[in-house]
């Protein structure tokens, strides 16, 4: 798509419009990683709980938090290895046409998008976990809320020194999932 | 597993500050409303501010509290009303001994805005640098751009390769003019439309001022000479018909100078108090005077100049900002506290916290400690393994009550 708009617009207007008036060819990068993060916390968890598994797989002669930390673990990894080999292929290939600070601040955009990916994981494991529907409404209304502070629409390297704290934030989440693990054993609804 | 418990309060803590990000926001969008600000002018004929503010029908005085019908204030207001009066018949042939018409006030008129975040926010680092003596009645995009890291390189838009020759060529008319790399502010107008090609101002490490412009290929370097110790912290260039100034200049210390046309003098304006990180500011200029009006959340100061940039008169206004309106005292009887990510003053996300200004967010915080005792009570259980729940209602308002209720204890 880049190699295409070069071609028909020519080089430099396509510079000028990325550097100046924040045109972005990588924007329909946006959808992934949510739907990715979506998609395996669904596929991972889902039919553990439709089928009961997971309660069996608590009762297990093993550390209770082991193996279901050692399930998100797998998943959040498969999850951040994907994401940093799209992001280390995008730089490269972006470097091909576009000079170092254009692709350094589109990579720096782009971030978020994934830190938000991996966010939805987190979130989805904890709803789709959590035994309460009340509290399932409530989680999905938090979860909205806190995966729109990762797609603001800010220019270029807008996050910037923000980066760090969604970090954070998305490690919260990570943690968040076993609250709702403390509930689903004790079978509060 | 009693760590397993207090990993609860990990998910609160995001609940609070995702609702007190949120909540405040939605607050805002349903209660609030645009806050009218005057239109303020000096008159050159009545020699005073004149005064427009909204209404049905809007209002117009001067600051003694004349009265002015609609045809009367413009006719006040030559210099900003002149399309109106000609389109009258009304506009006089001279005004203060000097001939006038609709194309002499045009092309003396301009308005230079600074925006608030304009400084605040991800600044470009690759420039395009245009021919400047083309001999082209248009500007033409170049085919490379450049960046001034620790040397100047121009880069090619066709093969992304950098133009050894040209960086070389370049960078050496910099450095035989004293330049020191890297470059701090690099400051042009980056436009095909525009009515010249000005290059750009540009400060090195050092905090000296350069133009640096193209002509016929060749570089073309100018040292600019400043009052010592002055550094700047915003430069922005204009094109405006009457070429007064190629720039208009922030320093360190929040004075605003203007770097005049061709001579190069460098003016600082008489004007004090304002703070760039907070307000925004709009220079107005026409055929006889400069008008600098700041203006901030709930104030506007005025501050009018001669052509010889001396102040002939000042005023200033202020009003009642969102907070202080009917919409701001119900906010603070509802939130403790808000969070913002994105302010007007930036284009960073900058997490922001705003603290109440009056104790009333209380009276709510109270109410909500009582209904959540009432409810522990009917839960038969006791106060006391409710305690954190209850602190956090009373630390954080609506947004823990909310949270300790979306995330209860697993107990």
């Amino acid at each position: 798509n880049l190699r295409h708009t070069l071609r028909f617009n020519g080089a430099a207007n396509v510079w000028y419009n990325l550097i100046f008036l924040n045109y972005s060819y990588y924007r329909l990068l946006a959808i992934l990683p949510l739907l990715s993060g979506l998609s395996v916390a669904l596929a991972q968890f889902l039919p553990e709980i439709q089928a009961e598994r997971l309660k069996l797989t608590l009762h297990l002669p093993e550390k209770e938090n082991r193996l279901f930390l050692g399930m998100l673990a797998l998943g959040s990894l498969l999850l951040s290895l994907l994401f940093a080999v799209i992001i280390l292929l995008f730089a490269l290939l972006s470097g091909i046409d576009l000079p170092p600070m254009v692709v350094g601040t589109a990579v720096v955009a782009i971030v978020p998008w994934f830190l938000a990916g991996l966010t939805t994981y987190f979130l989805t494991s904890l709803i789709v976990i959590e035994p309460s529907w009340f509290s399932r409404l409530g989680s999905t209304l938090i979860a909205c809320g806190l995966l729109s502070g990762y797609l603001l629409q800010v220019p270029g390297k807008g996050y910037g020194s923000f980066l760090p704290v969604l970090i954070l934030l998305t490690l919260m989440a990570g943690f968040s999932v076993l609250h709702s693990l403390n509930r689903f054993r004790k079978g509060k609804s | 597993m009693s760590h397993l418990k207090q990993i609860r309060y990990i998910p609160i803590l995001l609940t609070i500050l995702v609702g007190a990000w949120l909540l405040p926001q939605g607050y805002w969008m349903v209660f609030g409303k645009p806050i009218p600000t005057p239109f303020i002018r000096y008159s050159c004929l009545e020699k005073t501010f004149l005064v427009m503010r909204q209404g049905t029908p809007p209002v117009r005085k001067d600051i003694d509290g004349k009265n002015y019908t609609r045809e009367g204030f413009e006719q006040a207001l030559p210099t900003v009303y002149f399309m109106q009066l000609a389109t009258a018949g009304t506009l006089p042939d001279s005004l203060l001994g000097k001939e006038v018409n609709v194309r002499i006030l045009k092309r003396s008129s301009s308005v230079y805005k600074y925006q608030l975040a304009a400084m605040c926010g991800p600044q470009p680092t690759c420039f395009p640098l245009f021919e400047s003596a083309s001999g082209r009645a248009n500007l033409e995009m170049p085919d490379d751009f450049f960046t001034l890291g620790n040397r100047m390189e121009f880069i090619r838009c066709n093969d992304n390769q950098v133009d050894e020759e040209k960086s070389r060529r370049f960078g050496d008319a910099l450095l035989s003019k004293g330049f020191a790399f890297p470059a701090r502010i690099i400051a042009g107008l980056p436009l095909l439309k525009k009515s010249c090609d000005e290059g750009y101002l540009i400060t090195d490490a050092k905090d000296q001022l350069f133009h640096l412009k193209m002509e016929k290929g060749q570089p073309y370097v100018r040292k600019v000479a400043l009052p010592p110790n002055t550094v700047f912290k915003w430069i922005e260039c204009v094109d405006f018909p009457d070429k007064k100034y190629y720039a208009c200049l922030i320093t360190r210390s929040n004075e605003i100078c203007l770097l005049l046309q061709d001579t190069y003098e460098f003016v600082k304006l008489p004007v004090s108090g304002f703070i760039p990180e907070k307000e925004e500011m709009r220079l107005f200029s026409d055929l006889f005077h400069y008008t600098v009006q700041i203006e901030g959340e709930h104030d506007m100061r005025l501050t009018v100049l001669d052509n010889a940039f001396q102040p002939v008169s000042r005023y200033a206004e202020s009003w009642q900002d969102k907070y202080q309106r009917p919409e701001g005292t119900l906010y603070k009887w509802l939130f403790p506290f808000a969070l913002s990510l994105q302010t007007e003053s930036s284009r960073y996300v900058t997490p922001t916290l705003r603290l109440p200004s009056e104790p009333n967010f209380l009276v709510l915080i109270f109410v909500l400690l009582s209904v959540e005792w009432l409810l522990i009570r009917r839960s038969h259980r006791s106060v006391k393994g409710k305690i954190i729940d209850l602190l956090i209602v009373a630390l954080s308002g609506i947004f823990g009550f909310v949270a300790i209720h979306i995330f209860p204890k697993g107990e």
